[in-house]
């Protein structure tokens, strides 16, 4: 056969593209940053803005509010809308820590701030600061709480939640029991990634 | 009723990096002060007794970080050689962070690693992944071998690898020893956060950090703790917490809210963490010394380390992985780098070339820190924060302003300042704190550290504005501006800010804050994109006020930089670190530096050129005593002493052996004058007690010279009165040349006997000059030196010089952009602006550069800045 049947053709061709491909991809390993997550695991890589290339800003991106109920609550002088559908559930995964999204199950409520739009778990969890930890005793039973952890150089007392809805509930009535004293409630916060 | 105070606790969740779990202590009482664990007690042998492993470990030579060849190391591009930390001589001399307890909490470190075992103690060991304390400090071991542990073992690594032991690279501090935790990643709980900054350890290394998209409350346990650990741990001098700017340069909003859109641009300070003074807030740079393109700036960061760029192209880090290249990150994707799923070099892919940003920076200053303590143990957290301000090698010295990365500018503002210079001598840049660490300089200072920094004080917000209902003008560089003035005189060591305004959109708002000298600090950059509406008492903090004096007028200014959202400027207060300045101040990088600013905007003296301190005693009508002090360019000082007379006859002592006060006058106005010679044949400029008169003094040889004001005239020892002056006196042949406002011409001989003449119509285009022609043409206002370019003046048209002082290059006008530069003679330059400028009128001093020589530095109404009183002729 002196002539390349039209067959045979297309596979040197096919061959040859791979053949170059195959080259390409072993000569140019190292050269896509994009292709390469790990890369970019600690410090992610920004955009370079080349001199002949004419920035562009970015449009202002007001803060998202996604949140189903109208609920809110005041934390420090900020403002919390409370999800009333979801919750979150505390998953350890290969010893991570997440907390995940339920809906309309018990668990931890999510607050949604509503000046930044930014989710926070409340954990229920508190840390109160006071010279008279009698009046612990007083507000462990009524709302179900655990001392976890004294911190005798800082004069604080941690105190764990059974269940975080009530303690949300009753910030009010804690801060009565507590006077004189500084209650921290804790807000698990930026970033978090309900999935 | 008493008040009860609700506090919100917001805690670091997972931050930059993922993590898992340690051991110990700890308990429903764990002992506060050794944290749950025993004190350390260092092993042998000690540093005297030491000998430096020869040769180093072989991937040292490659670690840039340390001592930049100026190589490529599986890189596409070349590092530029010099850009480290100085490390080598510190190698040489030994120092190698013996008896320093180090805190690597992260997501876990691999313990058995052949580089770190030895130098991680298991005792030290903890895992937060319980959420029982009395698991923390037991017996979990953080060792993990899955990916999420590379970043743990990868800090350790930088801090403490093992010298000679013919494995990888080597530590900053590689015999100081580590206590590693798996802290990051185990539900960011206020308990463990607090647990995790208590113990027997000298040093906190915190390679995390949260998205700076927002303002974020800090919990006051958290801050107690922290202060806490400033005072009383390390036996009352304070443990040395060391913190990860961030990498956000440009970052996507999706970091806070899910699914939001766009991107913001980070501050260090949104980070509250940051805006305490207990923190050493580290940024990054790169190979090729500029800060790393994703390195977070703000005004709260102290310094800057090595963090490298990908290890790609450019750099990264070089450091410790996870053992197997089934593990770490030669496990992380199959398309890891050459190195990193092992080359001869990393047979078994124990080590990493693609470690990289804030979170390598800050290992590395944690390493600095222990050499530093080892060579002064009995350093305070404030005394090792001063040694590494004061000895950080001003990086990138040529950064001009910076542009917004997007192009989210606003006309007649300055996105991101170029260095500047602080009242006592400390160069700022927020890309940059105080600059790159030099670990040599640092150690050697800490070697010879002999006075310890007075108590440290605060002022607890006394200083307040609220009430105030301030417009902020929209999209306009202009802002809205408020002072306060503050009574109490401390050095400063950290100043806090609080801001409270209403603004649709604080996205849009910088802020700026200007001390009483003038030193300008920009809290948040315009158009970061932040998320918030509003702000009650949002937090922020700046160290670019280091050294310099709290008393007097502070600034702030608030400047919208995108149309559409508005708001008000509803208060602001001001929080004060520092101690007493009755002894001096303890941080003048310059001992004379800030008086001279003092003095200067006291007496509005002109400038002299290498001149000492100088005491003037004035007595007349008016009697008044100042000082006028200025740092030399040979770096030692000298005093000098005026008996002066004002505005009559004049008298002048030099009690220095080796001044001479050439003459002196005093015009109509009451402007003294003198002109001064030291033995070694370097003339002084003149001076004048109002500078609103004084001229630039003019000299050509040592027994010619002129002084003159507005209105009088000396030449050598002949005065002539003449009014109406104007331009510059320059200098030819015959002797020195000027114009008057009118346009007439003057000119004056050299032998000082002649007579001065005027033309009225020889302005056209002539030459003069002794080693060069200058072309002047009057009429049509242009004037060029020989074959320069040809610039054009105004009516008012006066000159500005510029000075080189070694590498240095200072180019000073009052429009960057209209200002022309010619250079004409070794070490001589000139420049020239179009703008109609009325020399020296409406200037005040605001601030005082300190180089290699000193410069006055002025700035007028308008802002511009000019220089004054120069004479730096080599010949």
């Amino acid at each position: 056969m002196k002539n390349k049947t039209p067959a045979t053709f297309t596979f040197s061709f096919v061959l040859i593209l791979l053949v170059v491909g195959l080259v390409y991809k072993l000569t140019h390993k190292n050269e896509d940053i994009a292709s390469k997550p790990h890369v970019k695991k600690f410090a992610e890589r920004k955009t370079f803005i080349p001199k002949s290339t004419k920035p562009v800003f970015q449009p202002k991106s007001r803060p998202v509010i996604n949140v189903d109920s109208k609920e809110e609550v005041v934390i420090s002088g900020r403002n919390y809308m409370i999800n009333t559908t979801k919750t979150a559930k505390r998953v350890v995964s290969k010893g991570m820590v997440q907390y995940k999204e339920q809906t309309n199950k018990p668990g931890m409520p999510i607050l949604t701030n509503k000046n930044n739009g930014m989710s926070a778990v409340f954990t229920g969890n508190l840390m109160v600061k006071t010279e008279d930890s009698s009046k612990l005793n007083q507000i462990i039973d009524r709302f179900g709480l655990k001392l976890i952890q004294e911190f005798k150089h800082l004069g604080t007392y941690y105190l764990g939640a059974k269940d975080p809805s009530i303690i949300l509930r009753n910030m009010q009535r804690i801060n009565e029991v507590l006077e004189d004293s500084r209650v921290e409630y804790e807000l698990i916060e930026n970033p978090i990634k309900l999935k | 009723m008493g008040m009860l105070k609700l506090s919100l606790i917001l805690i670091p969740l997972l931050i930059l990096f993922q993590s898992c779990g340690g051991s110990g202590g700890g308990g429903p009482s764990g002992d506060p002060n050794n944290g749950g664990n025993t004190p350390f007690v260092p092993d042998g042998p000690e540093r005297g007794s030491y000998t430096v492993p020869s040769p180093m470990d072989s991937l040292a030579h490659y670690q840039w970080h340390l001592d930049n060849k100026g190589l490529k190391f599986y890189t596409q591009v070349t590092n530029t050689a010099g850009e480290d930390i100085n490390h080598q001589s510190v190698r040489t001399d030994a120092w190698s962070g013996h008896g320093i307890l180090v805190a690597v909490s992260d997501n876990g470190t691999e313990s058995s690693h052949p580089d770190l075992f030895s130098n991680v103690l298991s005792q030290y060991e903890r895992n937060y992944a319980s959420d029982d304390p009395s698991a923390w400090h037991a017996s979990a071991s953080p060792t993990g071998t899955d990916a999420s542990s590379a970043h743990g073992t990868a800090v350790a690594g930088l801090i403490a690898a093992i010298d000679g032991n013919n494995e990888g690279g080597i530590g900053v501090a590689p015999r100081s020893k580590l206590g590693v935790f798996k802290y990051v990643g185990t539900g960011g709980n206020l308990n463990k956060a607090i647990d995790q900054a208590d113990g027997p350890f000298h040093i906190f290394n915190y390679s995390y950090g949260r998205s700076s998209c927002a303002f974020i409350d800090l919990p006051q346990s958290l801050i107690d703790q922290y202060k806490y650990g400033v005072e009383s741990l390390r036996n009352g001098k304070g443990a040395i917490y060391v913190k990860a700017a961030g990498n956000e340069y440009i970052s996507g909003l999706d970091d806070c809210v899910d699914g939001a859109q766009g991107k913001y641009y980070g501050n260090a300070n949104l980070e509250e963490e940051h805006s305490f003074p207990y923190m050493i807030v580290v940024g990054a740079f790169n190979a090729d010394g500029i800060s790393a393109s994703y390195s977070t700036p703000g005004s709260s960061l102290w310094i800057v380390a090595p963090g490298g760029e990908f290890g790609v192209d450019r750099a990264a880090i070089i450091t410790t992985d996870l053992v197997g290249c089934d593990s770490g990150m030669a496990a992380t994707d199959t398309s890891y780098t050459t190195f990193d799923k092992g080359v001869p070099e990393n047979g078994d892919c124990s080590y990493t070339n693609t470690m990289n940003g804030s979170s390598a920076a800050t290992p590395i200053i944690s390493g600095v820190a222990a050499l530093i303590l080892e060579a002064n143990p009995n350093l305070t957290w404030r005394e090792v924060k001063h040694v590494m301000a004061r000895t950080a090698r001003k990086i990138d010295p040529n950064r001009n302003a910076t542009p917004h990365p997007q192009g989210a500018n606003l006309q007649n503002h300055t996105y991101q300042d170029a260095w500047l210079t602080n009242s006592a001598g400390y160069h700022f840049h927020n890309w940059y704190g105080f600059g790159a660490v030099d670990a040599a300089a640092a150690v050697q200072m800490a070697q010879s550290y002999s006075t310890p920094l007075p108590q440290l004080q605060e002022t607890n917000w006394s200083n307040t504005r609220t009430g105030l209902n301030l417009s902020i003008p929209d999209s306009s560089s202009t802002g809205i501006s408020d002072s306060m003035y503050v009574s109490t005189e401390l050095t400063i060591e950290a100043v806090q800010v609080k801001i409270t305004l209403d603004h649709s959109y604080t996205g849009d708002l910088g802020v700026e804050l200007t001390s009483p000298s003038g030193m300008k600090s920009i809290l948040m950059n315009i158009n970061s994109n932040i998320l918030e509406t509003n702000l009650t008492d949002a937090l922020l903090l700046s160290n670019a006020f280091y050294g310099e004096s709290s008393k007097g007028t502070w600034t702030l200014k608030v400047i919208d930089g995108a149309p559409a959202d508005t708001g008000t400027l509803k208060g602001w207060k001001l929080n004060f670190f520092g101690h007493s300045r009755t002894s001096g101040n303890f941080l003048a990088k310059s001992s004379n530096s800030e008086q001279a600013t003092q003095s200067t905007k006291t007496n509005k003296s002109n400038a002299f050129r290498n001149s000492g301190k100088i005491d003037l005693s004035l007595t007349g009508k008016k009697t008044k005593k100042s000082t006028w002090t200025k740092a030399r360019l040979d770096q030692s000082t000298k005093t000098y002493t005026f008996e002066l007379k004002f505005k009559s006859k004049v008298t002048t002592q030099a009690t220095s052996p080796d001044i001479k006060i050439l003459d002196s006058v005093i015009d109509e106005n009451g402007n003294l004058l003198t002109l001064i010679k030291k033995t070694d044949g370097i003339y002084f400029g003149g001076k004048a007690l109002d500078h609103n008169a004084i001229r630039v003094p003019w000299y050509m040889s040592e027994d010619k010279y002129a002084l003159y004001t507005g209105s009088k005239l000396l030449l050598n020892e002949h005065s002539y009165s003449i009014s109406n002056l104007e331009s510059k006196l320059f200098q030819s042949n015959e002797g020195w040349s000027y114009f008057t406002k009118d346009g007439h011409r003057v000119d004056l001989k050299k032998d000082g006997s002649t007579s001065i003449t005027t033309s009225k119509d020889g302005l056209n285009g002539f030459t003069t000059g002794t080693d060069h022609i200058e072309y002047w043409n009057y009429k049509t206002k242009t004037f060029k030196i020989g074959d320069s370019e040809e610039v054009n003046f105004g009516i008012n048209f006066k000159q500005i010089e510029v000075i080189k002082i070694g590498e240095e290059k200072i180019i000073l006008g009052i429009d960057d952009k209209s200002m022309k530069f010619i250079k004409y003679n070794t070490g001589k330059y000139q420049v020239f602006t179009p703008s109609g400028l009325d020399y020296l009128k409406h200037a005040e001093i605001k601030q005082t550069l300190v180089l290699d020589n000193v410069l006055h530095i002025l700035y007028d109404s308008d802002g511009n800045y000019w220089h004054i009183g120069i004479e730096l002729y080599e010949e």
